[in-house]
Order: C-alpha cells, then sequence, then structure tokens
C-alpha cells in the first residue's frame, strides 16, 4: 500500500512510465467465464436460502478464488475457454492486460464473500442478494463487455488518497 | 425429490406451500433484474459515449472547481497547438488501450493536436481537480488549455473527430489559472 501522507507523484515507479504489462490475454477468455458465474449466479438465486443455495455460492466463491490468486485464465471457466471454446473462434484482434479482471475477481469474491458471512451469522437472505449483486456485474461483463468490478479501481485508489 | 422441495419452499420469497410459482417468481425477479442493469447499461453508455461540456459533470453541492483548464506543467508537456486530447488510464482499465489507440491515429492525421496519456495512479491530484471517476475518460483542450469538452469510455474515432471539428468552431476561452 502506498504512504497516503507522500506526494500524489511519489509511486513506486516513476511518473508517466507505464508498467511492463503482462503478456496480453484473450479478452473473450473473462467474457466466457463471466457467463459461466453468471449461469451459476442464476441458479443459485433460482435455490432461493437454502443449503443448496449457500453451497453453489461458495462453489462461486472458490472460482473467485481461483481467478484472484491465477488470473482470469487460471480459473476453471478460463481453462475451459482454453481448452473447448477457443480453439473454435478465430483468433483474437487485440489481446487484453489480464490485471482488470483479475482486480475484479477480487471484487466478485469480496460481494460474493459477504454474502456467504451473512449466511454463517444467521442471515440467509444475504445468500441471494449477493448472488444478486454478482449476477448483475458478471451478467454486464459477459453480455457487454462491460468490467463492473474495474471500474471500482479508481474510486477505491481515490478513497484511499483522500484518506 | 425431497431435498429439492424443501430447497424450494423454504425460499427467501415465500409464497406458500406452492414451490412451483416460488421458483416461477424468482425466475421472473432474474429476467427483470437483468433487464434493468441492460437498460442502465445502454443509457449510461450511451451518455458517456459524447463528448460533452465540462459542467455537467460537475456533483451538485460541490463547489465549482476554480480550474478548469490544464496547464503546461500539469502535463509536463507543451500543449496541442490546435487542440489537446488528455486521457486518463488506470492499471485495471481494459479499456484503455482501444482509446489509446484511436487517439494515437488521430494525431498522426490531425497536424497540431496533441495526445498525453496519463495514469491516474500517478496523478490522483489532477484526477479530483477534474472529478475523474472512471477510466478511460477523455478532457479535449483548447489551445490555451481550458477544457472543451469530456468524455468516458471506449471511443469510436469518429465521435473523436467531431469533437475536434467542434472545438475548431468554438471560440477560445481564457484559463482562470
Amino acid at each position: 500500500m502506498s504512504d497516503p501522507t507522500t506526494a500524489p507523484n511519489a509511486n513506486t515507479r516513476p511518473a508517466g512510465t507505464p508498467k511492463q504489462a503482462p503478456p496480453g490475454i484473450d479478452p473473450r477468455g473473462p467474457r466466457f467465464g463471466a457467463g459461466v458465474t453468471a449461469a451459476l449466479l442464476a441458479v443459485t438465486l433460482l435455490l432461493g436460502t437454502g443449503p443448496a443455495a449457500t453451497a453453489l455460492l461458495a462453489v462461486v466463491a472458490l472460482l473467485f478464488v481461483l481467478g484472484v490468486t491465477r488470473g482470469v485464465q487460471g480459473t476453471l471457466q478460463g481453462l475451459a475457454f482454453k481448452a473447448w471454446v477457443r480453439p473454435r473462434l478465430a483468433p483474437p484482434t487485440e489481446l487484453e492486460d489480464p490485471r482488470p479482471p483479475r482486480f475484479a475477481q477480487l471484487v466478485g469474491l469480496l460481494v460474493v464473500g459477504a454474502g456467504l458471512l451473512f449466511a454463517a451469522l444467521g442471515f440467509p437472505t444475504g445468500v441471494p442478494i449477493a448472488a444478486a449483486v454478482a449476477l448483475v456485474a458478471a451478467f454486464l461483463n459477459s453480455a457487454f463487455g462491460l468490467c463492473l468490478g474495474c471500474e471500482l479501481y479508481l474510486l477505491q485508489r481515490r478513497l484511499a488518497h483522500q484518506n | 425429490m425431497a431435498v429439492q422441495t424443501s430447497v424450494l419452499s423454504s425460499g427467501f420469497i415465500s409464497l406458500g406451500p406452492d414451490a412451483g410459482s416460488g421458483l416461477a417468481v424468482r425466475a421472473a425477479l432474474i429476467v427483470v433484474l437483468l433487464a434493468a442493469a441492460s437498460g442502465a447499461w445502454w443509457v449510461a453508455s450511451r451518455r458517456a459515449a459524447r463528448f460533452r461540456p465540462p459542467k455537467d459533470h460537475l456533483l451538485p453541492g460541490r463547489p465549482a472547481a476554480p480550474v478548469e483548464g490544464l496547464t503546461v506543467t500539469d502535463l509536463s508537456r507543451d500543449l496541442g497547438p490546435r487542440g489537446t486530447f488528455v486521457q486518463f488510464s488506470s492499471a485495471t482499465c481494459a479499456t484503455c488501450p482501444q482509446v489509446r489507440r484511436v487517439l494515437t491515429e488521430l494525431v498522426a492525421t490531425q497536424p497540431g493536436v496533441v495526445h498525453v496519456e496519463l495514469q491516474s495512479e500517478d496523478h490522483m491530484d489532477l484526477v479530483r481537480r477534474f472529478s475523474v471517476f472512471r477510466t478511460p475518460t477523455v478532457l479535449l483542450l483548447h489551445p490555451d488549455g481550458a477544457i472543451h469538452s469530456r468524455t468516458s469510455g471506449p471511443l469510436t474515432p469518429t465521435r473523436a473527430l467531431a469533437a475536434l471539428a467542434q472545438l475548431s468552431h468554438a471560440t477560445p476561452r481564457s484559463v482562470n489559472v
């Protein structure tokens, strides 16, 4: 974490120099993965508040954990995309930085984790609420390529800068 | 199955013992939720894609920014004699490379126009000063550094060129730095 008392330009890297970007990934991979996540979350919502819904939400949380630790290309959806979907598609016209979708996986994990935490504390309604929030984000990502989690990054930086 | 029925009837929308109708209601709610999200996305992206004057971006209740322009010091480089596109990017920005490509190509064909890309993390002062809430956000500057218009999200060459044409017809304003 950066020290909030330092000047805005004092960062780990000199101002203006772009960070050396890791190798790009096929942007359709995260969108495919978000589609699978959205389907799982929709089923979670259909299940309501029972133990089955909580268990399925926990599965989604585990998928997010994989995404946070290994990047979207390392999730089960990412591996499925690489093995079965990408060979059927034309080569991608452009590659995407893997860091934004990875950050979004963390946001997804926080949302879903909050739902599981509420369920564990005796508020089972937390499961469908968290599933609904995460479903909207995953659906928008899959259908329109809008990464809501990525949008939160700058807001978080602004908050960190303020304090 | 007994397990399934118990799960369905203990749903968060209790509609009595009829588990089937509870499922239907939940399915309908999901459809409404996704339709609302799609609608909100459509409206928001249509609004964001336009270059618009900077004023309507100020938050209500917040005093208007005293400085409505950027200087050579802010950017640590010269402004374009015809206009300057200032692009705010960030590390987790998926759309930023697309916008960079569009503006780089535009600048190559439009003499006197400059494209500056800033990493928001390194310029949080500017991010606050110009109420940048998402990346990519692009400010189009008059030759004197005053903000002519701004946009955010994906950018098409057509929209960028249209904004540039508007800028050329606009009367330059003075910056009160």
